[in-house]
C-alpha cells in the first residue's frame, strides 16, 4: 500500500504526524508542570518529533527531484503533442494525395478503355470529316442572338466560309474552273470579326447560281453577309448542300 | 501555472517554534500571565505554519505520484515519443510509388 502512496500524501501524512506529536509534547509539558514529569516519554516524543521533521525534509528533497522530473515529463508531452500535430498533418496530406491519385487513376483507366476501344474499331479520317460535316450541317443547337428570318448567317460555317477558311485554301485548287483569289489569314480573321458590324454595307461578295464566285475586297473588309433575297437563298442552298461540299472535298 | 510553487517556497521549519514554546513554558514560573499569552500565541503560529505547509504541499508539481511511478510514466512517454518519431521518419522516407518493372 505504501509503495503506491504518492509523495503528496506521504508529506501530508508526515505533517499530520508532526502536528499530533507536537501537540502531545506541548500538552505533556504543560501537564508535567503540575504533575510529575515523565522524562522518558518526553524524550521519546521529542526524538519522534525530530525524526518526523527529518523525514519531512527528506521527502521534500524527493519532491524537489520529482518537480525537476515533472519538467522533463512536460517537455516530453509537448514534444509528443508537436509530433502528433505533424502526424495528423501528414495523414491529411496522404488523404488528399489518395483522393487525387484515385481520381487520376480512374481517368487514366477511362482513357485506356477509350484507347483500346479506338484501336479495336479504327475510323478513317474521311469518315470523321464526313461525320463532322453532317453534325455541323444538321446538329447545330442555336442561332446567333440577333438572327432574323432572311439573315444569311448560320450557327455553323457556311460553305462559303468553309471555302474561305484555312482548310479550304490549303490546296488552293481551282473550283469549277475558277481560282480563288489569295487572301491572308489575318484578313480572314478580321473579316469574321466584322461580319456582324458590316451587315448594312454594300454587298461585295456574291454567289451566283451558275456556280461562279466573285470575291471583291473593299476597304480591306470582306462581307460575307448579304441581305439581298435571291443571293441569300443561293447562299443557303449552297451552304446546306452537302453534295457540293463533298465534291469539293473529293478533289 | 500561477498556483504552482517550488519546494523552496514550502516552509517546514517547525522545530524552532516548538523550541520557543518549550522555552516560554519554562519561563512561566516567573511571569505566569505573560507567559501563558505568549505560549498560546506561539501555538497558534505553529498551527498556522503547519496549515500553510499543507496548503503549499498540495500545490507542489509532480508529487501526485511517487518517484517510481513518475519515472515509469516518463519512460512510457519517451517510448511513445520515439515511436511517433519513427513513424514520421517512415512516412517521410517511404517510397513515393511502386514503379512496376516491365
Amino acid at each position: 500500500m505504501s509503495a503506491n502512496t504518492s509523495t503528496r500524501d506521504k508529506l501530508l501524512g508526515l505533517l499530520d504526524d508532526f502536528e499530533l506529536l507536537s501537540r502531545e509534547l506541548i500538552e505533556n509539558l504543560s501537564a508535567g508542570r503540575q504533575q510529575k514529569i515523565n522524562v522518558q516519554h518526553q524524550l521519546l516524543l521529542t526524538e519522534q518529533l525530530v525524526a518526523t521533521d527529518n523525514e519531512i525534509k527528506a521527502t521534500l528533497k524527493v519532491a524537489e527531484h520529482q518537480a525537476e522530473v515533472e519538467k522533463k515529463v512536460n517537455a516530453i508531452k509537448e514534444e509528443i503533442e508537436t509530433q502528433d500535430q505533424h502526424i495528423t498533418q501528414m495523414q491529411k496530406h496522404f488523404k488528399e494525395a489518395e483522393n487525387i491519385l484515385a481520381t487520376a487513376l480512374f481517368q487514366a483507366k477511362q482513357k485506356l478503355q477509350s484507347i483500346n476501344k479506338a484501336s479495336k474499331h479504327p475510323v478513317s479520317s474521311e469518315d470523321l470529316i464526313k461525320y463532322a460535316h453532317r453534325i455541323s450541317a444538321s446538329n447545330a443547337v442555336c442561332a446567333p442572338l440577333t438572327w432574323q428570318p432572311g439573315d444569311a448567317r448560320r450557327p455553323y460555317p457556311t460553305d462559303i466560309e468553309m471555302r474561305m477558311g484555312y482548310l479550304g485554301r490549303l490546296s488552293d485548287l481551282p473550283l469549277n474552273g475558277h481560282i480563288m483569289q489569295p487572301q491572308g489569314l489575318a484578313d480572314i480573321v478580321r473579316s469574321n470579326n466584322q461580319i456582324d458590324r458590316q451587315a448594312s454595307q454594300q454587298n461585295q461578295f456574291a454567289w451566283h447560281s451558275t456556280g461562279d464566285m466573285h470575291l471583291g475586297v473593299g476597304s480591306g473588309v470582306i462581307d460575307t453577309r448579304n441581305h439581298s433575297k435571291d443571293v441569300a437563298e443561293d447562299v443557303e442552298v449552297m451552304s446546306t448542300d452537302s453534295s457540293s461540299f463533298s465534291s469539293s472535298d473529293s478533289q | 501555472m500561477e498556483n504552482t510553487i517550488t519546494v523552496n517556497d514550502v516552509d517546514t521549519d517547525f522545530l524552532p517554534l516548538i523550541h520557543d514554546i518549550i522555552k516560554s513554558g519554562e519561563r512561566e514560573n516567573h511571569e505566569p500571565q505573560k507567559s501563558a499569552q505568549e505560549i498560546s500565541q506561539k501555538i497558534q503560529d505553529l498551527q498556522k505554519k503547519i496549515d500553510q505547509a499543507r496548503s503549499d504541499i498540495r500545490k507542489l508539481p509532480g508529487v501526485q505520484y511517487n518517484s517510481e511511478q513518475q519515472l515509469k510514466a516518463m519512460d512510457d512517454l519517451r517510448q511513445s515519443l520515439q515511436m511517433k518519431r519513427q513513424l514520421l521518419l517512415k512516412y517521410r522516407h517511404m517510397y513515393s510509388f511502386d514503379v512496376p518493372k516491365y
